[in-house]
């Protein structure tokens, strides 16, 4: 089969790709500012090996783009399987050997496993939510999609990369809504962690709560059972967390609530976020100009080519700068949304929405992280961020969308 | 109850997610970059911590008994930050009398540098005490100014191995992109160049807190200092006893280079180049001038003679036409050839022997004893000119050594094609071969070349690569050693090769040898004397010999400029470093203490 040729993009696929290229593009100028000067000889030629998986993203944007995705229909179930075994092969040599580990070095490149099972996890719910015939309202449907998001992000969890475990379980909200979940299901699964965390403050809890009875009483009108069962199971989940809060010790509080508020902590944890913050709020409007940000160059910023790369940019380029990534993501966001509205066939949809929304939290998750919103979590920012692994995964799901985007009509 | 069975309303609802998330993070850009940005410009304006890099000591260079050759002491460096400076023109102005610096050279210096602004530019390295007390009080009115303790580089005996241990030199900006550090000390010559990475280490950095007006307050709490690694030791074969000698043998009128090298493991012993340098120089802050001086002297005290010296080789390579001769059967040891007169007639043109009144009628053995010319002319017509230049070659003759220090220049063996080329198809004649069968003419060599070869002659034809590393010690103890290299192996047969050192130790042992004056009572040595004619004045001698003759140990050769006979001035040389060889390893009584005002000045 010939993969480049003068049909190889539609229109809507086309600009997929220019947006995402722009991102890379400006990833490696990025790159190249924070580190091509660095004391550390090894970081200096990181811009150019970006630009090598730059190159070898493109290869496999385009690949997924073609290969029909039929084929990972077929394969879903396959392509799980093999996610988990290496992750669980991670887990049973990784742990003994190495301590732990999150990748499998292959000389030239390290894998991360956890990355592949992103995309097979997608390929294989999706796959059940389409071919089941059941209602999504069944219990036994939701249960058994349940389980295979927990088993694998369970495997996730064990390695353990809290970071990349939350972004299953975001793929896997994503889609159960897409698949028309009703609401009340989704209010009775998230809130209790709203619950957990907000009780944390009386205040917050009594806001919460009023919230809470308001959202129900509007989405589940008829049903006071449900809304009882919601209010109890809340109450019961924030109780319990203050409870468990006041019988931890002063430090573990301590190392929970500089996670939630790095703040609290300027010379620890919460240095890299106040740095972070210096970096983007001194970059002002127009920013300080390209290589001349005093924060990069004077090595305040931590991970600065990875992690904090965003930071680079809002420093160098200033809110313009900033406004231009973000725009671009909020470009491709919205072209994954109408591409998975678009679609007629309903497995192509919900591989759709779920690549869409794990790109789209990990950019909310990096930059909320780097502006100071949200708690420290070690998350790349798709595309722009430094490393084969993340720039490869990114590439790959945004094949999905295009692949999704030039063959819409098929059922 | 919120229908969420329609694709739309679902669209619209993750819509608005999306739309709330990017409002949300807008907001919070727009927050810190617009409304707080003053407040967090001021941050990064106060953020004024320091990177100051701590430069990693050099590691030590020793000779083979541990004798340090190069190592650091502690030197003040001054630095400029860039981004902290104010006004240049008046910094400059103000710290160049300071720094006995001209204003030029600290504005270049600070310009120079366009990444990195935030980090120290060295400007002035190794500067007096006095200087650094007066920044330091006043360092209110040099805003971007510092000073801290550094190394700089010393060579404890000056001129002695100059070439060989070479010097170290600031990066500057264009190399500092692919490698170093700019303004890092890098190895520039000699062994310092080839041994860097080893013998640099790896830098550490302070992180100092400072205040607006450049005071330090002390190190950053949250950012630890990284401690720097201390280069690797490295061990060189050479004997310093042998070194300083051979030096002083040239003492400070005779131009001239010098090799002993080891001919069973390349190891080299001493190796001089007449006249040198004093390293210490180029060790920290070099003057101008003085550098000026050293480049453009006529003497050109910089060029390593050794390595990159080339000489016609004169009769020394008289060995090399006899080999190529026997080797290819083309003579036999005791083939006839029209006795000596005192010269050869060949067509119109007569050439003459050395010794006017002439040798007579030898053999190989007798024409290598006493070098006769008349002889080797014959020797030469006979072999051809492919066959001289082919054999020449397979010796190594126009290849380099491969001697670890860089910048080595190889030899030039000419060819039927090369002096086609050079003077047309008819322009030259059968007469080259003359002068190439007695090393005049177009061979040229370098004597570490010249050596290599004597050393394969001597060690079953075996021609080890010679090397100056013996050891790389790290910080941490690990030891690298040096491992013997085979270059190649000369073209010659085990009875060529024992006809060859039979010649020469007629040369040194024989009865009117011409290196005879130059033998060593209780060991039986080998040599051959050179005398290569020289257009631009007096002719080089040259010497090449080797001792104790049935398994050499050492090989010595040495050219004198301009000197006359190699067996005058060239031969004593070899003759005396191998008595103090001798002497070290045993085979010779020791020498008698020597009065006191010799002892070298160190
Ligand atoms: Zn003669």
């Amino acid at each position: 089969m010939k993969i480049l040729t003068k049909d190889t993009f539609n229109s809507g696929s086309l600009t997929i790709f220019i947006a995402a290229a722009l991102l890379t593009i400006i990833s490696v100028f990025l790159v190249y500012s924070a580190n091509h000067d660095s004391p550390d000889p090894r970081l200096r030629d990181d811009w150019a090996k970006q630009i090598v998986w730059f190159v070898i993203g493109m290869g496999v944007f385009i690949a997924m783009m073609r290969i029909p995705m039929r084929i990972h229909e077929i394969f879903a179930y396959v392509y799980y399987a093999v996610g988990c075994a290496l992750l669980l092969g991670l887990i049973a040599f990784g742990a003994s050997k190495f301590g732990a580990q999150r990748w499998y070095s292959l000389g030239f490149f390290s894998l991360q496993p956890s990355e592949l099972a992103k995309v097979a996890f997608l390929f294989a719910l999706a796959r059940y939510l389409s071919y089941s015939r059941r209602p999504i309202s069944n219990l036994r449907k939701i249960f058994t999609a349940t389980a295979m998001c927990g088993f694998v992000t369970f495997l996730v969890l064990r390695q353990p990369d809290l970071g990349s475990s939350i972004i299953f379980t975001v793929i896997f909200s994503a889609m159960m809504f897409w698949a028309g979940l009703p609401a009340r299901y989704l209010l009775l699964f998230y809130t209790p962690f709203i619950s957990m965390i907000a009780s944390s403050s009386m205040y917050a809890w009594i806001i919460f709560f009023v919230l809470l009875i308001v959202a129900a009483l509007l989405i589940v009108r008829k049903s006071p059972t449900f809304t009882i069962l919601l209010v109890s199971l809340n109450l019961f989940v924030g109780a319990l967390s203050s409870i468990a809060w006041n019988h931890l010790h002063d430090y573990q509080q301590m190392r929970i609530k500089i996670f939630l508020d790095p703040g609290q902590d300027p010379l620890g944890a919460g240095y890299q976020i106040i740095q972070s913050k210096v970096a983007i709020g001194s970059g002002g409007l127009l920013g300080k100009g390209y290589m001349s940000g005093s924060q990069n160059k004077l090595d305040f910023l931590p991970l600065r080519h990875t992690d904090f790369i965003f930071s680079v940019g809002a420093e160098e380029f200033g809110m313009l700068g900033a406004m231009i990534i973000i725009i671009l993501f909020g470009f491709l966001f919205f072209r994954g949304l109408k591409t998975a509205l678009k679609v007629r066939s309903e497995y192509m949809g919900l591989v759709t929405i779920g690549a869409t929304a794990a790109l789209a939290f990990q950019m909310f998750v990096n930059i909320g992280m780097v502006v100071g919103l949200l708690p420290v979590a070690g998350v790349p920012l798709p595309f722009v961020s430094y490393g084969g692994s993340s720039l490869l995964t990114s590439w790959i799901l945004l094949g999905i969308i295009a692949n999704a985007e030039r063959n819409w009509q098929e059922y | 109850m919120i229908d969420l069975t329609t694709k739309s309303i679902r669209g619209k609802i993750v819509a608005g997610i999306m739309a709330a998330i990017f409002l949300l993070l807008v907001g919070k850009l727009a927050q810190l970059q617009i409304v707080s940005y003053d407040y967090y410009f001021q941050m990064s304006e106060e953020n004024r911590i320091r990177l100051v890099p701590r430069t990693a000591m050099r590691g030590k260079i020793v000779d083979r008994e541990g004798r340090t050759l190069a190592t650091d002491r502690p030197a003040y460096t001054v630095s400029v930050i860039p981004s902290e400076i104010r006004q240049l023109s008046r910094l400059s102005e103000e710290l160049a009398p300071l720094l006995s610096l001209e204003r030029k050279t600290i504005e270049q210096k600070v310009k120079e540098r366009r990444s990195r602004k935030y980090e120290p530019v060295p400007i002035r390295r190794d500067i007096e005490f006095a200087s650094v007390c007066i920044i330091e009080e006043s360092n209110e009115l040099f805003p971007g100014v510092m000073y801290q303790l550094d190394h700089a580089r010393t060579y404890p005996y000056g001129n002695i191995a100059a070439h060989i241990i070479g010097y170290t030199g600031e990066v500057d900006e264009r190399e500092s992109k692919t490698q170093f550090r700019i303004g890092s000390m890098i190895g520039r010559a000699g062994v310092e160049k080839q041994y860097d990475q080893p013998i640099r280490g790896i830098d550490g950095v302070d992180y100092q807190e400072v205040s607006a007006t450049g005071r330090i307050l002390g190190s950053l709490q949250s950012k630890p200092n990284k401690d720097p690694i201390p280069g690797s030791e490295l061990g060189l074969s050479l004997d310093l006893d042998l070194q300083v000698l051979c030096d002083s043998l040239f003492g400070d009128s005779l131009s001239g280079a010098a090799i002993f090298i080891n001919p069973q493991n390349g190891e080299i012993l001493a190796m001089v180049s007449k006249p040198n340098y004093d390293a210490n120089l180029f060790s920290g802050f070099v003057p101008r001038d003085a550098y000026q001086q050293l480049s453009t002297d006529e003497r050109r005290p910089l060029l390593d003679r050794v390595i990159r010296g080339t000489y016609p080789p004169g009769s020394t390579s008289k060995l090399l036409t006899a080999g190529a001769a026997l080797e290819l059967g083309v003579i036999e040891p005791n083939t006839p050839f029209k006795p000596c007169y005192g010269g050869y007639q060949f067509g119109n043109r007569y050439f003459k022997c050395h010794k006017k009144s002439g040798h007579g009628s030898q053999d190989v053995y007798g024409a290598l004893e006493v070098s006769c010319d008349t002889y080797f002319y014959q020797v030469g017509l006979k072999l051809g000119l492919k066959n001289f230049s082919d054999i020449a070659k397979k010796c190594g003759f126009d290849v380099l050594t491969g001697i670890d220090i860089p910048a080595e220049r190889a030899g030039f063996v000419p060819t039927e094609e090369w002096y086609n080329k050079a003077y047309g198809k008819n322009g030259w004649t059968k007469a080259v071969l003359l002068n190439l069968g007695i090393g005049q003419g177009e061979l040229l060599v370098t004597p570490l070349g010249l050596a290599q070869f004597y050393c394969g002659v001597v060690n079953n034809g075996n021609v080890m690569k010679p090397h100056l590393m013996r050891y790389i010690k790290s910080a941490n103890g690990e030891l690298t050693q040096a491992t013997p290299e085979v270059a190649r192996q000369l073209p010659f047969s085990a009875s060529t090769l024992a006809i060859l050192k039979e010649g020469c130790r007629r040369v040194v042992q024989g009865g009117s040898g011409t290196a005879a004056r130059s033998r060593i009572e209780g060991i039986e040595m080998g040599g051959k004397t050179g005398t290569a004619q020289n257009p631009h004045g007096n002719e080089h001698a040259l010497f090449c010999g080797f001792a104790p003759f049935d398994k050499p140990t050492i090989v010595g050769c040495v050219v004198v400029e301009n000197a006359g006979h190699g067996s005058v001035a060239a031969a004593p040389i070899v003759q005396q470093v191998f008595i103090r060889y001798f002497q070290k390893t045993g085979l010779l009584a020791p020498p008698p203490p020597p009065p006191l005002e010799d002892i070298v000045q160190l």
